[in-house]
C-alpha cells in the first residue's frame, strides 16, 4: 500500500529502500476511487429498499468515521481522517447489514469495525483481517435474528418468503428455492431477491468492479479464482445429483459472492500481493464459501472464508515469493 | 513486610492470569456467567491451598528427580476430593461446571505455584501464597464471568440488569472470552504492570 | 540403584496416602452421590407427570418399575437406551409413564430429558436431564418458554417439527439446532409408546 507522501526537506544524496518508482496513487485516491466503483452498488440498494437504504448506508458512513477519529486521537495513530478509508469500510459494513437494521446494531458494527477489526492492530494497514467483514461476523454471531431476517425488496409481490435464497436452500431445500425464485434467473442476477443492502446486485456490483479494474487497483486474479472454483465446486455436486444440489449458476450469483470476491478478498491491505498468491488466496476463499454452503450450519460462507483466508495471507506472502531479480536458478553440480 | 507482599503479590503484581496468563483453558471455558467463574475459582483456590500447603510440607521428602509425578498425586487428589464433594453436595454447580473440576488438575497455576514457591519455601509462606493466587484467580475469572454475562445475557448471577436489551450472544460463546480476556490483559500491561 | 529404591517408595508412599484418602472420601460421597442422583429423576419424573396425575405414586427408587427398550438411534444409527418409568396412581394402577428419552446429536453432544406421557400419549411435560448445550444460548431448552411448549401435544401420525421445519415448536433464538434435537427426542418417546406400550396395561 502507497504511503501517503510526505514533503521531506531534499537530500543531496537521497538514500531509500525501493520501490523508487513515484506514482501519483495515495491511499486517499484509491479509497476514493473504490468509492466511486461502489455507487452503483449504492444505487441498486436504494431503488431496491428505498428510504431504509439511505438511512444505514448514512448512519453506518457517519459512525465509521467518527470511530475512526476517535481512535485515531486515542491510539496516538498518525493515519489521516481524510483518506477516506471509514468512508469505504463504512460503505461496505452497510452493504452487509439488512436495510431493516436498527440503529444500535449499526453503531456497535462500526465500533467493532474501527476498533477490533482496526484500530487494536494499529490502524490502516496493519490490520490483518477485512474490518467490516469482522464487523458483520461479529453482529451475526451476536444478533443472529437480526441479521436473518431481511425486507422484501420494493418490487416483490407480497407473500413472498423475506428469506434469502441461500437460507431457503439451506432450511426448506432446493424445490422451495425454486418455486420462490419463480424459474427467474434476472431476478437473482439484478438483485430483486432478499439479501443485505448491497449483495443482492451482483450486476452492479460487477459495473462498479469494472471500474476498479481500470483504474489498475484491483486485479483479476482473486476474483477470478474465487467465483471460478465456487462454480467448478458446486458444478461438479450438481452434475453428480442435480436434484440434492442447486445448479452453479445460482451459486455465484446468489448471497455476497460477488460482493465479496470483487470488494471484499481484493482489499490492498489484507490479500496477498503476489499474482500466485492472489490465485492461491481467491482458490481457497471459493472452496471454504463452497463447502459452508453446501454442508455448513449457516447458509452463507462467504464472510467467513475471506477471513479464514486472511489469516493465511502472511503465510502465502512468505512462502509465493516472486524471483529476485537478477536470481539463477541454482542447478546442481 | 515481606509475608504481606506475599499474600498480595498474587492478587495484582502477578495476577495469575492478566500477568502470569496461566491457566487459560478453564478461565476462557467456565466464565460464561459469573456464578460459574465464582464456583471455579472457589474450587481452584481449594485445590490450590491443599496442593501448596502439602507439597510445602513434604518439599524434604521428595527427591528432585522425581517432583513432578508427586505434585501431580498430591494435586490430582485435591481436585478428585473436590469433584467428589461437589456431585454430592453441590450438584447444581457441579452441572455447570462440568469437565472443568478435573481439568484444574492440569490448570497449570496449580502446578506452577508447587513447582516455583511452594517446593522452595515454608508452609506458611506457601498458605499465604495460595491465598493470594487463589483469590487473584477466582477475582480474575470473576471479572471476566461478570463482564461476559452483563453483555452476552443482560444479568449478573442470574438477575436480569437491563430491560428492552438484546445481549451482544457472542460474548457468552468462545469468541467473548477471548475478546474480553484481550482486552483486559491489554488494559493490565498497559496501567498497572509498570509499577 | 539406591536412589532408585527411594524414588519408588517415596512415589508408593504418596500413590498409597492419596488412594486411601480418596478411598474414604469416596465412601463417604457414595450416598449423597446416590441420593442425588435419585432425587434428581424422582423431581424429573414428578416436574412431568404432577399436572397430569395429582395421586402420583413413586417407588422408593424409580429404576425398579420400569421398562427399558434399546433402540437404534434415528440419527446416527448408535444403540440407544429408553426408559418407561411406570406412573402409578392412589390405587396402584399404572395412570401413565415418565419416558427417559436422549437425543444424540445436540449442538454439544447428547440431550437426554424425562417427557411425561398420559395413556392416551398426550405429553403432560418434559423437562432436561442432562446437556452439554452453549451456556446461555443452548442451554434455554430448559426454559418452560420452551419446554412447556410441548404440553398437550400428542403424536397424530407425524412428528413434532421446530417452526423452521414447518412445524409449531418455536425455537430457542440462535440455537435451533439445540432447539430440534430437543424436539427428536420426544418424537422418539412419542413413537416408542405408540408402538409397544399403547393399549397394553
Amino acid at each position: 500500500m502507497p504511503e501517503p507522501e510526505k514533503s521531506e526537506p531534499i537530500a543531496l544524496l537521497a538514500v531509500g529502500p525501493s520501490p523508487h518508482l513515484a506514482r501519483s496513487d495515495d491511499t486517499q485516491r484509491i479509497m476514493l476511487s473504490v468509492v466511486i466503483a461502489l455507487v452503483p452498488a449504492i444505487a441498486a440498494s436504494i431503488v431496491f429498499f428505498g428510504f431504509d437504504s439511505i438511512r444505514v448506508l448514512a448512519l453506518t458512513i457517519a459512525a465509521c468515521v467518527v470511530f475512526e477519529k476517535v481512535f485515531l486521537k486515542l491510539f496516538k495513530n498518525e493515519g489521516r481522517i481524510d483518506d477516506w478509508s471509514a468512508v469505504v469500510t463504512g460503505i461496505l459494513l452497510a452493504f452487509n447489514l439488512p436495510a431493516s437494521s436498527p440503529w444500535w446494531l449499526i453503531l456497535t458494527g462500526s465500533l467493532v469495525a474501527m476498533l477490533l477489526g482496526k484500530h487494536i492492530y494499529g490502524g490502516l494497514g496493519h490490520n490483518p483481517f477485512n474490518p467490516a467483514l469482522i464487523a458483520r461476523i461479529f453482529l451475526l454471531i451476536s444478533w443472529p435474528t437480526c441479521m436473518t431476517s431481511f425486507p422484501k425488496t420494493r418490487f416483490m409481490a407480497d407473500g413472498i418468503s423475506s428469506a434469502t435464497p441461500l437460507g431457503i436452500l439451506k432450511t426448506d431445500g432446493l424445490a422451495k428455492l425454486q418455486a420462490s425464485l419463480g424459474g427467474s434467473p434476472f431476478n437473482l442476477a439484478l438483485g430483486n431477491v432478499p439479501g443485505s443492502l448491497g449483495e443482492i446486485s451482483a450486476l452492479a456490483i460487477f459495473i462498479g468492479a469494472l471500474y476498479l479494474f481500470y483504474k489498475g487497483y484491483i486485479r483479476w486474479h482473486i476474483p477470478a479464482a474465487f467465483i471460478g472454483t465456487v462454480f467448478a465446486f458446486t458444478g461438479i455436486f450438481y452434475l453428480a445429483q442435480p436434484e440434492t444440489y442447486a445448479s452453479p449458476v445460482f451459486h455465484v450469483f446468489a448471497g455476497g459472492l460477488f460482493l465479496g470476491a470483487f470488494f471484499m478478498a481484493t482489499d490492498m491491505v489484507t490479500t496477498p500481493i503476489t499474482s500466485a498468491g492472489m490465485l492461491l488466496f481467491g482458490f481457497g476463499c471459493g472452496l471454504i464459501t463452497s463447502v459452508i454452503r453446501l454442508w455448513g450450519g449457516y447458509p452463507e460462507g462467504v464472510a467467513f472464508s475471506i477471513l479464514i483466508m486472511n489469516a493465511f495471507t502472511p503465510l502465502i506472502d512468505r512462502y509465493v515469493k516472486p524471483a529476485r531479480f537478477g536470481k539463477i536458478k541454482s542447478r546442481k553440480p | 513486610m515481606s509475608r504481606i507482599r506475599t499474600l498480595t503479590n498474587g492478587i495484582v503484581r502477578e495476577n495469575p492470569l492478566f500477568v502470569i496468563v496461566l491457566g487459560l483453558c478453564p478461565s476462557l471455558a467456565v466464565t460464561t456467567s459469573a456464578q460459574n467463574a465464582l464456583g471455579m475459582g472457589l474450587a481452584f483456590t481449594f485445590v490450590l491451598l491443599g496442593s501448596n500447603i502439602v507439597i510445602a510440607s513434604i518439599k524434604n521428602a521428595i527427591p528432585n528427580q522425581i517432583r513432578i509425578p508427586c505434585f501431580i498425586t498430591v494435586i490430582a487428589t485435591f481436585v478428585t476430593i473436590v469433584d467428589l464433594v461437589m456431585k454430592g453436595y453441590f450438584y447444581e454447580l457441579y452441572k455447570s461446571l462440568g469437565i472443568f473440576i478435573p481439568l484444574i488438575v492440569v490448570n497449570c497455576i496449580v502446578l506452577a505455584r508447587a513447582e516455583a514457591f511452594a517446593s522452595k519455601k515454608s508452609i506458611f509462606d506457601s498458605l499465604l501464597d495460595a491465598i493470594g493466587m487463589g483469590i487473584g484467580f477466582t477475582l480474575a475469572i470473576l471479572i471476566i464471568g461478570s463482564i461476559r454475562e452483563i453483555l452476552g445475557d443482560g444479568s449478573i448471577f442470574g438477575f436480569k440488569i437491563f430491560k428492552n436489551f438484546s445481549p451482544a450472544l457472542i460474548f457468552i460463546l468462545p469468541p467473548g472470552a477471548f475478546i474480553t480476556l484481550g482486552f483486559i490483559v491489554a488494559f493490565f500491561t498497559k496501567y498497572l504492570k509498570k509499577k | 540403584m539406591k536412589d532408585t529404591v527411594r524414588y519408588i517408595t517415596v512415589l508408593a508412599v504418596i500413590c498409597a496416602t492419596a488412594a486411601g484418602l480418596l478411598a474414604y472420601v469416596n465412601q463417604k460421597t457414595l450416598g449423597p452421590i446416590a441420593a442425588v442422583n435419585n432425587l434428581i429423576k424422582v423431581n424429573a419424573i414428578r416436574e412431568v407427570l404432577a399436572s397430569a396425575i395429582p395421586d402420583l405414586q413413586l417407588a422408593a427408587n424409580p429404576d425398579s418399575d420400569r421398562v427399558i427398550f434399546h433402540i437404534p438411534d434415528s440419527e446416527t444409527g448408535k444403540d440407544k437406551e429408553i426408559s418407561f418409568y411406570r406412573a402409578r396412581n392412589a390405587s396402584g394402577s399404572c395412570a401413565g409413564y415418565a419416558v427417559k428419552t436422549a437425543s444424540l446429536v445436540g449442538y454439544a453432544g447428547a440431550i437426554s430429558l424425562m417427557v411425561g406421557l398420559s395413556l392416551e400419549g398426550k405429553i403432560t411435560g418434559t423437562c432436561v436431564l442432562e446437556q452439554k448445550e452453549t451456556p446461555g444460548l443452548g442451554t434455554k431448552i430448559k426454559d418452560v418458554l420452551f419446554s412447556g411448549q410441548f404440553i398437550g401435544l400428542v403424536r397424530a401420525g407425524s412428528d413434532i417439527k421446530i417452526k423452521k421445519f414447518g412445524g409449531s415448536i418455536e425455537s430457542v433464538t440462535g440455537a435451533s439446532i439445540s432447539s430440534h434435537a430437543y424436539t427428536a427426542a420426544v418424537n422418539e418417546a412419542l413413537k416408542l409408546y405408540e408402538k409397544k406400550l399403547k393399549g397394553q396395561q
